[in-house]
């Protein structure tokens, strides 16, 4: 027996074909594509859009070319890699090595990766020394410039948190995302320029007219203020102006986590933020409010700046006994709060009115 | 008023034009022609499959329309057929792949969409050989050509 008639027009049909696969997950994805060469034609596509690799290119050596990344470049629509990932990134960035343009000069570098939507990179080993890693391979930052400045529609950024320069290509490349709605930094700092460049990825970011998410995972020791840009408090007054003076009237930032010390609740930068109305927050971790602050002023800062908030983490850098007092003065202040997870009891969520 | 649906094999259905127009493809005809009462031909779809597609119809006659989704994330997810549709989708797998193409064909989305996540369930968690068992699928691979497939794409397994 053949494939029947009817099942061979639905797999042969490529829009029918492509809505079937796009309900299966890569690991079934990665079946299909095995099952015959239509299958593979229509199927790897797909599998491509959500590109993860793992250990698999670890070992490829940066001058290696990858001819099945190479391939499916063009399908790539979210691409999730770990940090020292180099030799993906550099496809991603620049396609093949080795295409000799016809004087026979050097190729000129551009991404052939352009379809990008999503683009997350983690340090998966977070607690190595990352200047450790960059005696290797260099600054990662400066490395996705041309990522960035080739796939303008980016929805979703993530990056390992890395010191960058005021003249840095990749906050121009940032301030250019005008699509993107979340921007994460996650990491470990102990760099003492780590303040200047919170202030100037803040300055790329925040005037981005579709940013609703803002994420800066960060542990930092301490956010000193001398940070040879204008302050803090400075930059996100201008960036408030930025952003608000464009038209249409960009609406404002929904969900956000803030740099965080270890031993406890203190952040120069959550009461500026409140105060320059960049927020309407429906998500946030316990904002790390200033270390005189007390519980009554947290409470009357919540009622008055973000009293909107459904969704509400507590992560377990917080459970010292003045910063439990401070959660639950917090809590208080929300009017509409739907959920309430505290990290301390391994992060299951408990309902909370 | 109803309207009369000729399948390719010349039979005819009266159904209630509501019903007729869970199909895009015959509300956009009837909006065409306006008020007429001829039959509608549709020489793509077979009695037995224009029956089963009617039956459907009849049953969600009442669902809102479906707003299409602007979402950019191309990953769907295949486990929430409801049960009234899963059982209707109980049929041999010519009928099953009838019934998508005439989904396809008469543009009824939310048929379609149930068709397709009854095949990709089928698929769920099989491995190549038994996928084209499950579909009579001859493998037109190497053994050296599969080998590389699956090494391409070894990245996207066991997470």
């Amino acid at each position: 027996m053949k494939l029947g008639d009817a099942a061979h027009a639905v797999f042969g049909t490529p829009e029918l074909a492509f809505s079937l696969f796009a309900y299966l997950t890569p690991q079934d994805l990665a079946q299909c594509v095995r099952v015959c060469k239509q299958w593979l034609y229509h199927a790897e596509p797909i599998l491509w859009r959500n590109f993860s690799p793992e250990a698999y290119y670890y070992a490829v050596p940066p001058s290696e070319a990858i001819p099945e990344l190479i391939r499916n470049l063009p399908y790539i629509r979210t691409v999730m890699l770990d940090v020292r990932n180099r030799a993906v990134l550099r496809h991603l960035s620049y396609g093949s090595p080795s295409s000799p343009t016809c004087d026979g000069s050097a190729a000129v570098p551009r991404a052939a990766c352009n379809r990008l939507r999503r683009l997350e990179i983690e340090d998966w080993h977070a607690f190595e020394s990352i200047q450790k890693l960059e005696e290797h391979t260099g600054p990662l930052l400066p490395s996705i410039v041309p990522l960035l400045n080739h796939n303008l529609r980016l929805t979703h950024v993530a990056l390992p948190f890395q010191d960058v320069d005021i003249d840095d290509p990749v906050l121009a490349a940032i301030s250019n995302l005008k699509h993107l709605q979340h921007f994460s930094v996650k990491g470990y700092s102990m760099s003492p320029t780590r303040s200047r460049t919170m202030s100037l990825l803040l300055q790329a970011c925040l005037p981005l007219p579709k940013l609703t998410e803002l994420w800066i995972n960060l542990e930092i020791s301490w956010l000193d203020e001398n940070t040879g840009v204008p302050s803090l408090q400075t930059i996100i007054k201008e960036t408030a102006k930025a952003r608000f003076s464009q038209t249409p009237t960009p609406g404002r930032i929904k969900s956000l986590r803030l740099p965080f010390r270890p031993e406890g609740y203190e952040n120069p930068l959550a009461l500026p933020l409140l105060q320059s109305g960049l927020l309407d927050l429906e998500s946030c971790t316990v904002l790390p409010f200033t270390r005189d602050s007390t519980a009554v002023d947290v409470e009357q800062m919540v009622r008055e700046y973000c009293p909107n908030i459904k969704h509400l983490r507590l992560p377990s850098f917080g459970r010292t006994l003045n910063g439990f007092q401070k959660a639950c003065a917090f809590i208080r202040g929300c009017s509409g709060l739907q959920s309430f997870v505290f990290d301390f009891y391994d992060g299951s969520p408990e309902a909370c009115d | 008023m109803p309207v009369i649906l000729v399948s390719s094999d010349a039979q005819e259905f009266k159904v209630d034009k509501e019903v007729a127009e869970r199909s895009i493809l015959i509300k956009n005809m009837l909006e065409d022609v306006g008020e007429s009462d001829s039959p509608i031909p549709l020489p793509n779809v077979t009695a037995a499959v224009l029956t089963k597609v009617i039956e459907y119809c009849e049953h969600h006659r009442n669902d809102p329309v479906q707003v299409p989704d602007e979402t950019d994330d191309p990953r769907k997810r295949s486990n929430d057929i409801e049960e009234w549709d899963m059982k209707f989708m109980q049929v041999d797998q010519e009928m099953l792949f009838e019934i998508i193409l005439a989904a396809n064909y008469l543009d009824i989305k939310p048929l379609l969409d149930v068709g397709c996540k009854t095949v990709a369930n089928i698929i769920k968690g099989k491995t190549p050989e038994e996928i084209r068992k499950a579909f009579n699928i001859v493998n037109d691979f190497t053994p050296e050509e599969e080998a590389q497939i699956k090494k391409e794409n070894e990245w996207a397994e066991d997470r």
